[in-house]
This record gives C-alpha cells, structure tokens and sequence, in this order.
C-alpha cells in the first residue's frame, strides 16, 4: 500500500470510494467476526417477528466500511483519529453500501497534520443513507516517524 | 514491523446472549425494538498485541422524539472508554440507541 502525504492532500481531494454489495453470508460472517449473533441481522424469521422486511444491516458495518474506505487510502503511517456516523436510512441483506468522502478541511494540530473529511455511504439508488465525518492525521514527507 | 491497529467497534467473544442473540451487557429496554442511531469513534492511542483493555460506561442523555414511521422514539447516548493496563485511554465510543415499540 502507498504511503500518502500530507502534502500530496487538498481541501476537495476525493477518497476513492468503497463499494460493499451485501447479503446473508456477508451479515454472518461480520456477525462472527464482530461476535454481534443479535438475530435482527442474520435471521430472516426473528427479523419479519420484529416487523422487518428482511434481515437489517447493523450500523457498525457502516462505521467498519467507512473505515475501511479511509484506512485503505491514508496508508499504514496515517492515522484515523476521529469517526462519526449516522445512519439514517435502515438497509436490508441485498443493498448495495457504496462509501465516498472528500477533504473539507486541511491543518496544523498539537504537531500533528491533520485532514476533516466529509464521507457517507450512499445505496444503490443513489440515496444517502449514512451521513458521516473523519479526522485522520498524515505524515508530511520528510518526517523519519510519525505517529 | 508489524503494526496493529484495531479499531474499537466490536464486543467481547464470551458475554452472554439473550435468546434474540443480543449481548446482555447491552443496554436494553425490554418490549421494545432496538436500532443504534449512530456512533462517534475517537481513538486516541494504537492497540497493541498484549493489552489488557477495561472499559467503563457511562450515559450522557436520554430523550423522546416523535416519528412518522414508528411514533415515539426513546434515544439513550453512553459513552464507553476503553482504557489499557496502565490506564491509558486507548478509544472512546458515543453510541446512541433508539428504542421503539
């Protein structure tokens, strides 16, 4: 994975996007590996006894796929410090998450570099669906360490 | 070097369940339905192989709002801060849940 810099980031930069298309299997293997067995997620009966139309998509997976669609592009030496999301609108196993984000703002912060970027997660019809924000820190490229 | 970075966004492997499979260390209330509203994550220090986190609760606001697809809406916000064994604080955790009927 590439390392990316400070300098190489402007207010406007795009995130390259991440796109999760989700089903049953997705939901329980994210239900094992974040051992959440709420049935609401991987039990299509439990889910419609709890008036859902099918099995929802828990909110941290939005968290997790946003993360992943930063840590994927901040590089090893970044460092996301701050994630905040909400999720607005409830999606069901057989939606399309589609995360994007952009650099609103660029600065200087107790000796870090620091970057406030808007994302969300969008579904398949194009509808926002969580509205989130970020802080990650980047090294600038002629730091020896950055943490 | 191997760096680990862990982000907080999962629960203990050996908590109990609830027969609908949720943990019951969670905050619930029973007769109701339960989504999480959202969260905001700040991590502060890296996970390193070895720690030993304690984490402890603690709830900020509870209030009702009213909805057109389900009624009346009960929002409880907790914060959860995740400490290591020399009481660092490694991450903290503002989740809200909304209870409806």
């Amino acid at each position: 994975m590439e390392q990316l810099f400070f300098e190489d980031v402007e207010v406007g930069t795009e995130i390259p996007s991440v796109v999760r298309k989700v089903n049953l299997i997705n939901l329980i293997k994210y239900a094992a590996a974040t051992w959440n067995l709420f049935l609401v997620h991987i039990d299509k009966e439990f889910a419609n006894k709890q008036g859902f139309k099918d099995v929802n998509i828990p909110a941290s997976y939005f968290g997790a796929s946003l993360a992943k669609m930063i840590t994927d592009w901040m590089g090893n030496r970044g460092r996301l410090k701050r994630l905040s999301y909400r999720v607005t609108i409830m999606c069901f196993a057989g939606d399309t998450l589609i995360c994007k984000g952009k650099v609103m703002k660029k600065y200087q912060e107790a000796g870090y570099n620091l970057l406030d970027c808007d994302i969300w997660v969008e579904n398949q019809d194009g509808v926002k669906v969580a509205p989130a924000s970020a802080t990650v820190s980047l090294p600038a490229r002629d730091e020896m360490c950055h943490e | 070097m191997l760096r680990q970075h862990i982000y907080l966004i999962s629960y203990r492997a050996d908590t109990e369940t609830g027969d609908d499979g949720r943990d019951l260390t969670r905050i619930a209330l029973p007769g109701f339905r339960v989504a999480r509203g959202g969260n905001e994550y700040q991590f502060l220090e890296p996970v390193r192989p070895g720690d030993v986190i304690s984490r402890k609760r603690k709830i900020i606001d509870v209030f009702e709002r009213d909805s057109k697809k389900v009624g009346k809406i009960i929002f409880i916000v907790y914060d959860t801060t995740y400490t290591n064994q020399e009481g660092k604080p490694l991450g903290i955790n503002r989740e809200t849940l909304m209870f409806f009927r």
